[in-house]
């Protein structure tokens, strides 16, 4: 499969993501980045392409932050979807993407 | 001084060697048995030699193996020392705002990217790990990123990446402390396992 859409989180959302919801006092939140994350990976499932998202240039990946997003989408469109149309990418640091492939994996139920 | 010079691994191993050495001489001396005719001969002066050599030879080649093993032991040593220090860091930070009944926005952006170092820090060990020790480190740093990868999301999991929590709670020091404890008793056992490798 192709990749035909690259989202970079430090430059399309913010280089500090923060809490899960945005009632949690953050603008940063999970739940933020959602509204820009979900348009585009569903264009990417119904084009059947791969969504690259670029996890450099961010200070870190609260839990709370992968949990609220990948994890809650890890439940909602199931794990084999999400590994099968993104693509993670790091230079800076390549245990940010096995930290959301983990929780991709093993998303907690409260974020359902 | 005598007694350093006698116990050094220089001389145990050069003393086995020449034994050594001595022993296949001799065995290929009567091998097949060969009388003594007080005439010396060719293969006689080349398995002197070659005795020689070997007694010579192989304690360098055997400590400079033994050697380049322990430095790179010592080197991942090191590095584990290094991925400790983010994780004494990061509890001491926690102790501090628990003592002090306040935990502000900074202190969780500390906590956050002193993770991402931590990360880091064990990313960077498994790949050395690999490099020396392909078949043991596959298992070990599976198990070391998952506890890694738990306690991470236990501590930047949720209540304390909220805005509104400010205060550190009894609960949340007693859970951490216990995860904390899980991923530095597995940091310091790697150590012990480098030097049984």
């Amino acid at each position: 499969m192709e990749i035909k859409d690259t989202l970079i989180i430090a430059k399309d959302f913010s280089s500090t993501p923060g809490a899960r919801y945005v009632s949690d006092g953050s603008d940063v939140s999970a739940e933020a980045f959602l509204k820009i994350l979900v348009p585009r990976l569903d264009k990417a499932i119904k084009e059947n392409y791969i969504l690259r998202i670029i996890l450099d240039g961010v200070m870190g990946f609260p839990s709370s932050f992968v949990s609220g997003s990948f994890g809650k989408l890890s439940i909602e469109r199931t794990a084999n979807v999400l590994i099968k149309h993104i693509k993670f990418e790091s230079d800076d640091n390549p245990i940010r993407k096995e930290q959301i492939i983990f929780e991709i994996n093993n998303p907690k139920n409260k974020n359902a | 001084m005598l007694k350093t010079i006698f116990y050094s691994s220089y001389t145990v191993v050069g003393i086995i060697m020449l034994m050594l050495g001595l022993a296949i001489g001799f065995l290929l001396t009567d091998f097949p048995k060969i009388e003594f005719d007080n005439h010396l001969r060719l293969y006689e002066v080349i398995n002197f030699f070659l005795t020689l050599c070997i007694a010579i030879s192989i304690p360098f080649i055997v400590k400079k193996s033994i050697d380049d093993k322990r430095a790179i032991k010592n080197f991942l040593t090191e590095e584990v020392k290094e991925a400790l220090k983010y994780l004494t860091k990061t509890k001491e930070l926690i102790n501090t705002c628990y003592s002090n009944g306040a935990i502000t926005r900074q202190n969780k952006d500390t906590i956050i990217i002193d993770f991402d170092n931590l990360g880091l820090k064990i990313n960077s060990l498994g790949e050395q790990l690999e490099i020396s020790f392909k078949n043991e480190s596959k298992t070990i740093m599976e198990e070391l990123k998952e506890t890694y990868l738990l306690y991470h999301r236990f501590v930047t999991g949720d209540e304390l990446m909220r805005e509104g929590y400010d205060k550190i709670d009894l609960g949340f020091n007693r859970d951490y402390k216990s995860h904390y404890n899980k991923l530095e008793l597995q940091l310091k056992k790697l150590i012990h396992k480098f030097h049984c490798f």
